[in-house]
């Protein structure tokens, strides 16, 4: 019985097999209308690669994007940096402390030597310790040159024009004396030596009138230091300068200061004029010289406007151009305060050096049947070693406390594989080569001597497959902590473009061929993601040292059209010195 | 001899590859190479041509769509062809519930046949009496006799038990056989006319 029907199976197989029919014209239309509405539906299907190239132009787009940000957010901080610098210099730091502080509260005590600004609002003037006094008030010697060079300070450092004697060199003025600039709050003048007239001084006149807490300090080291200050510091001393350079606006005209300079009784005859702003030099003042300002309105007022903390930072400055470092150390925990904060670079360039640990994961490829014995295969067989990269990274700073880094490294990967059977078989040039699958593709080795048959099988020695690769990261880094050190942690996505593969293995009949150990089924590229942390330690102004542990994971397999896809994945330890440009 | 078959390895290589770029010139080539050889595998599956032309539609259309999968370093006639059977057998799964349960009312009975009897049917005949057959039994006996399968190959392809796949070549066969004897007599009375 079986045998035959078993010869019906011949039958039908002899006269059925090899024959060929031609299909009506009307499948081939079908299949070009069908293959119309797919293309129009996928897209990407007309170009195998342009997943890829989609990826790459949307990643400089992104860059281009962000680095086109970066320059405008840049663009913004410049204009406002430029505005901020058009304003008075005092008005930066602004503090919330201003306020009044009763007589009884104020380090001033009732007849100590006081100049007076203006109050640009409210008209009213307020006294501020000028310094120690000696013998004179309320006399007034005008030394031409020191005006003149004092009033171009002025002018330069674009403060309230202040009254100048020029005019009328060594001019001694009057208790009714009446300005030549009525409309100027004050007048700047530095006696010669000539009294006008003497009033008596205080035997030692505390220095400031000290605004708030921060300049507290300042005044209590200043009062602290004053018996061994020169005279000429001793008469600098004076907070309230930069108040004085608070009063932008121009002041009404008022009966004080348009009318004759009245001596006042709290007045210092040696009280120096302190409405110099910004410039140290102007409070360096001749030892020899009598300064005083003439400026008053009242006695000391019971209330006085306390000085601003806005007024720190010039204070701070005069008395360090005045080497009253007293003043300046009592300053520094704010400033540090404000320096606490990342200071990224607009840009910096990082030569990088990473030692890397890579493993591949394997994946199964369902389309093929063989697909889990080549996975066992390729895990017991393979392993890699440690490795170096090295590259160049560069940082954009996009925010206050992030930066877009991008670069290119340099990656050279050795996989070690273990001695395995191979069997020869047909390469695609229709060759019978020995078959050699490993993660990174598919190698056909000719042995150097012997014939080769379809289904000989042969065992290699130790082997050994280097990928090298271009890495072109893109990531996002987030940066915080203080100035000098400082910690990150990052996450992008990378470009890996393969620019050398190699595979040194032996049969143990014979060599391989060189020739013949062209890489088959190894993408050209893959994209990887990135996920890291790092410190960044800046000892010095243009230069940083940065360590960021790092870890690469493959987003597409480096490998196609194979049993098993193999996903790179990366633990390396970054190394770099950031140069700040 | 061997040069041209080089040559025209190259020439598949390379409208392979521009069958994967999508350009339309190069799929026609392709179709116009290995439709003729496909169609008579899919009229074997099919119960008739029009079946079959949709069977080889379907089957061309996977083969441009997913040409990128193809391992070019096996046979690219083998790989269309084992399309146009999954084809064949994805349309047999899609419409299993549609097709009759099969009963065999006449008893079948084995005769003595040889070679020589059949070496006369035409291959359109040969062809229809597989067309005749049940679906189940026409898969069975394709898979099993030109595709080379195993009865638990079968078995999993087809979601049946392998019994079943064995009962449905055994029934195949026979009918095969029968319907091979009815064509020998009307041959025989043909012969016998002139």
């Amino acid at each position: 019985m079986s045998k035959d029907l078993h010869h019906i199976d011949d039958i039908f197989k002899n006269g059925l097999e090899g024959k060929e029919d031609i299909p009506s014209q009307k499948v081939w239309e079908n299949i070009e209308k069908e293959l119309d509405q797919k293309k129009s539906r996928r897209p990407f299907l007309l170009f195998p690669n342009s997943r890829k190239i989609a990826a790459i132009l949307l990643i400089s787009l992104g860059s281009a994007a962000l680095f086109a940000g970066g320059y405008l957010l840049r663009g913004v901080q410049l204009d406002n940096a430029e505005k901020s610098q058009n304003r008075p210099p005092i008005e930066k730091n602004i503090p919330r402390s201003s306020g009044t502080r009763d007589a009884g509260t104020s380090l001033t005590p009732p007849g100590s030597n006081s100049t007076i600004r203006s109050d640009a609002k409210n008209g009213t003037k307020q006294e501020a310790v000028a310094g120690e006094s000696n013998k004179v008030a309320g006399s007034i010697n005008v030394d031409a040159e020191t005006a003149v060079e004092t009033e171009q300070k002025v002018k330069a450092e674009k403060a309230p024009p202040l009254a100048s004697s020029s005019g009328n060199p060594s001019k001694n003025y009057s208790g009714s004396q009446t300005p030549s600039k009525p409309t100027q709050p004050e007048k700047l003048s530095r006696g010669t030596g000539t009294e006008l007239s003497k009033v008596p001084a205080p035997e030692k006149a505390p220095q400031n009138v000290i605004a708030d807490p921060s300049t507290t300090a300042v005044a209590a080291n200043q009062t602290k230091k004053s018996g061994t200050l020169s005279n000429d510091h001793k008469a600098v001393a004076d907070h309230e300068t930069p108040a004085t350079l608070s009063t932008n606006s121009t002041p009404e005209p008022s009966p004080t200061n348009q009318g004759e300079m009245k001596k006042s009784p709290s007045a210092s005859p040696n009280a120096v004029d302190n409405t110099i702003p910004g410039t140290a030099d102007n409070r360096s003042v001749n030892p020899a010289s009598e300064i005083s300002h003439q400026i008053t309105e009242a006695p000391t007022s019971p209330n006085r406007e306390i000085a601003t903390e806005k007024q720190l930072p010039i204070s701070t400055q005069a008395f360090s151009n005045n080497k009253l470092t007293v003043a300046t150390s009592a300053a520094i925990p704010v400033l540090n305060k404000k320096q606490g904060s990342v200071n990224l670079p607009r840009f910096s360039l990082t030569p990088v050096v990473a030692l890397q640990f890579g493993s591949n994961r394997i994946k199964e490829n369902t389309a093929y049947a063989n697909s889990g014995k080549v996975k066992d295969e390729i895990t017991r067989t393979e392993s890699q070693p440690s490795s170096i990269a090295g590259g160049i990274l560069a940082d954009l700073k996009i925010s206050r406390n992030m930066t877009l880094q991008s670069g290119l490294v340099y990656t050279s990967r050795s996989i070690h594989i273990d001695p395995k059977n191979i069997i020869a078989e047909r390469n695609p040039d229709g060759k019978v080569r020995y078959r050699f699958d490993c993660s990174a593709g598919t190698y056909f080795i000719k042995k150097a001597q012997g014939y080769t048959r379809p289904g000989d099988t042969a065992m290699t020695k130790f082997s050994t497959n280097d990928l090298n690769y271009l890495n072109i990261p893109l990531g996002l880094t987030y940066h915080f902590g203080g100035s000098e050190w400082h910690i990150f942690v990052m996450a992008g996505t990378g470009l890996n473009l393969l620019t050398r593969q190699y595979l040194e293995t032996g049969l143990k009949y014979g060599y391989y061929e060189e020739e013949d150990t062209k890489v088959t089924n190894l993408n050209n590229s893959y994209f990887n993601g990135s996920l890291g942390a790092g410190i960044i330690w800046s000892p010095f102004k243009k230069i940083s040292f940065t360590i960021n542990p790092q870890y690469q994971f493959a987003l597409t397999p480096m490998n196609t059209n194979m049993p098993v896809k193999a996903l790179p994945r990366i633990f390396n330890i970054q190394a770099g010195m950031q140069i700040r440009l | 001899m061997a040069e041209s078959e080089q040559n025209n390895l190259n020439n598949l290589e390379h409208l392979i590859g521009d069958c994967m770029s999508g350009i339309r010139h190069a799929q026609n080539r392709v179709y116009e190479l290995f439709a003729p050889k496909m169609l008579p595998v899919c009229l074997r599956y099919a119960h008739d041509r029009d079946e079959a032309e949709e069977i080889l539609q379907e089957g061309f259309i996977k083969v441009f769509t997913h040409i990128s999968q193809f391992r070019k370093d096996g046979s690219f006639e083998g790989w269309v062809r084992r399309i146009m059977v999954n084809s064949a057998l994805q349309r047999y799964r899609d419409r299993a519930r549609m097709f009759p349960v099969v009963s065999l009312q006449e008893e079948l009975v084995e005769k003595s046949t040889s070679n020589e009897t059949y070496s006369n049917i035409a291959y359109k005949d040969l062809l229809e009496l597989v067309q005749k057959l049940p679906p189940a039994y026409r898969l069975v006996f394709n898979l099993y006799v030109f595709e080379g399968m195993k009865h638990k190959e079968i078995a999993a392809a087809l979601s049946i038990s392998e019994g079943t796949s064995k009962s449905n070549l055994y029934d195949a066969r026979l009918i095969l056989q029968r319907e091979i004897m009815k064509l020998e007599q009307v041959n025989t009375q043909k012969l016998a006319c002139l």
